[in-house]
């Protein structure tokens, strides 16, 4: 009886029609998103129950697609984990009669299904469980961390732009960022990378505006264009993005496995059929 | 270096693809062989040439999109002529049309954000676009499939591959964006639609194993998605067009 339950939700036809709802809940996101990019903007920076319920009842008609995608998620992650007991039921009494490497490859689809089904609960963790908090940033502010355990001071920002010869002369090439904390503590922050302290990854974060309109009162209306240039390269917005993302370790422990478990089950796996 | 900025190298590539293509119609394996070698330098040295575009050498210029995909079908081309397979007609006409693309796109490079200077951002746009020119192939292996049924399926093995590298840049864009941006997965149109189309494309792999699903329902499947992958891509490649650009 449960085994019959089990196979009937591990169905492959039912992963199949999971894959394709998924996918045409994110096509239909994709699209909204580009017509919406703003308010979709928003999401990168907050829990995902906390963004709907902030969003008025009227924006429904943009956000449906979500709650389509999160119920195919949730099935698709069930469904795997079915199809992988059904499988692992079938495959463990040939332990010990196949050859050693035979049965690890046929083990491997198993173990990429098990890792996605990892992902899928990572970045569900992550959407509902992670923190990213955006700090505007200058010299000598204070940043304290969201938890309050540490604060620090912008020792130094320096900017690297490029050289005059090149194309892309008076382009940010580089920003550096250096905090002092209590004590010892120094953390140095550049693009892209992050610091660790206390659980926290600290980011560097530039605001990267469309288009830079001329606002009357500003000492540079007015001005010859590399005037303009070089008052608003001192208006570079830059914050310091601190981010708890508690799914992060199952995302990247179970992609860097899946990624070895694929190279190995087609590259090595075809050598191993072939003998 | 003495390819940069020089276009006539990408312009002669459309038109020996159109020989390779007609060589190959003709059944004309080695002239259709040389062409496609030709192109491959030509397009290689373009290549090159356009990560000195800026006045500095990068790296990401050489796999954007619109000028890599058709050098990696160039590629697959070349061995499928080779190899005599049924597919190689089929493939260079699809390096034909992305090259033709290539031809009328903005040929200047956008300059690379700091965040865009790392090595898992070239990785990224190289296993992408790698994969991109596989499912194309396939698409185009399917159409061959579909007429012809000869006894192996040529384009399967084009999906697979394609959708390792796929899933490899999947993984490696995942980590670009955490350390760039501070998310693995963004709520933005580019992220939503290459998750769109991984799905798409798992659900085919998964086609492989379901009872009564045919071969023809699966070559189907690969066509399909051929053309989503191609409006989907070429769609952001034409948005890519607005942006800022400098050199070419």
């Amino acid at each position: 009886m449960f085994w019959k339950f089990i196979e009937k939700i591990g169905n492959l036809k039912l992963a199949v029609y999971l894959l394709c709802g998924a996918g045409l809940s994110f096509f239909w996101g994709s699209l909204t998103a580009q017509s919406h990019f703003e308010l979709f903007r928003g999401l990168n920076s907050a829990r995902v129950q906390d963004w709907l319920m902030a969003l008025s009842p009227d924006k429904m008609h943009l956000t449906w697609w979500m709650y389509c995608l999160f119920f195919f998620c949730f099935l698709l992650g069930v469904n795997t984990i079915a199809c992988l007991m059904v499988r692992l039921r079938a495959l463990i009494p040939k332990y010990g009669t196949l050859p050693f490497k035979k049965f690890t490859l046929l083990l491997a689809p198993s173990l990429i299904h098990l890792l996605f089904a990892g992902v899928l609960l990572g970045h569900g963790v992550t959407f509902t469980t992670g923190q990213w908090i955006n700090v505007p940033t200058k010299m000598g502010d204070t940043v304290r961390l969201p938890d309050g355990s540490a604060s620090f001071m912008v020792a130094d920002i320096s900017y690297t732009y490029y050289d005059d010869t090149t194309a892309m002369k008076g382009r940010i090439k580089q920003i550096t960022l250096a905090l002092k904390g209590d004590g010892k503590t120094e953390l140095q922050l550049a693009m892209p990378g992050y610091s660790s302290f206390n659980g926290w990854h600290l980011l560097l974060k530039m605001d990267k505006k469309k288009k830079v309109r001329i606002d009357p009162s500003d000492e540079a209306c007015n001005k010859a264009p590399l005037y303009q240039k070089k008052a608003r390269k001192k208006r570079a917005s830059l914050y310091i993005r601190m981010v708890k993302d508690p799914g992060l370790p199952f995302i990247t422990i179970s992609f860097i496995l899946i990624l070895i478990l694929l190279l190995w089950y087609y590259v090595g796996g075809k050598a191993i059929t072939e003998k | 270096m003495f390819s940069t900025g020089q276009h006539w190298m990408l312009y002669s590539t459309a038109p020996l693809a159109g020989l390779s293509f007609l060589f190959q119609a003709l059944k004309l394996k080695k002239p259709a062989t040389a062409t496609l070698g030709l192109i491959i330098i030509f397009l290689g040295l373009y290549l090159t040439g356009r990560g000195f575009l800026g006045g500095l050498f990068f790296l990401n210029p050489l796999f954007e999109g619109p000028f890599f995909v058709p050098f990696c079908l160039a590629i697959l081309s070349f061995s499928l002529t080779y190899k005599e397979s049924p597919a190689a007609l089929p493939v260079i006409g699809g390096t034909l049309a992305a090259l033709l693309f290539a031809c009328f796109y903005a040929k200047g490079i956008i300059p690379p954000t700091p965040n865009k200077l790392t090595i898992w951002a070239v990785l990224f746009f190289l296993t992408e676009n790698s994969a991109h020119a596989c499912f194309i192939s396939g698409g185009l292996g399917a159409l061959v499939w579909s007429e012809n049924k000869p006894d192996s399926d040529i384009f399967h093995r084009f999906l697979i591959w394609g959708f390792v590298l796929y899933s490899m840049s999947q993984i490696i864009g995942a980590w670009w964006a955490y350390i760039g941006w501070g998310n693995t997965f963004s709520w933005g149109p580019r992220h939503m639609s290459s998750a769109f189309l991984w799905l798409i494309y798992a659900a085919y792999i998964h086609l492989r194993f379901v009872q009564g699903w045919s071969m023809k329902r699966q070559a189907a499947w690969a066509i399909v998605s051929a053309l989503i992958l191609i409006i989907t891509v070429y769609g952001h490649h034409l948005h890519e067009m607005t942006f800022t650009r400098v050199g070419g």
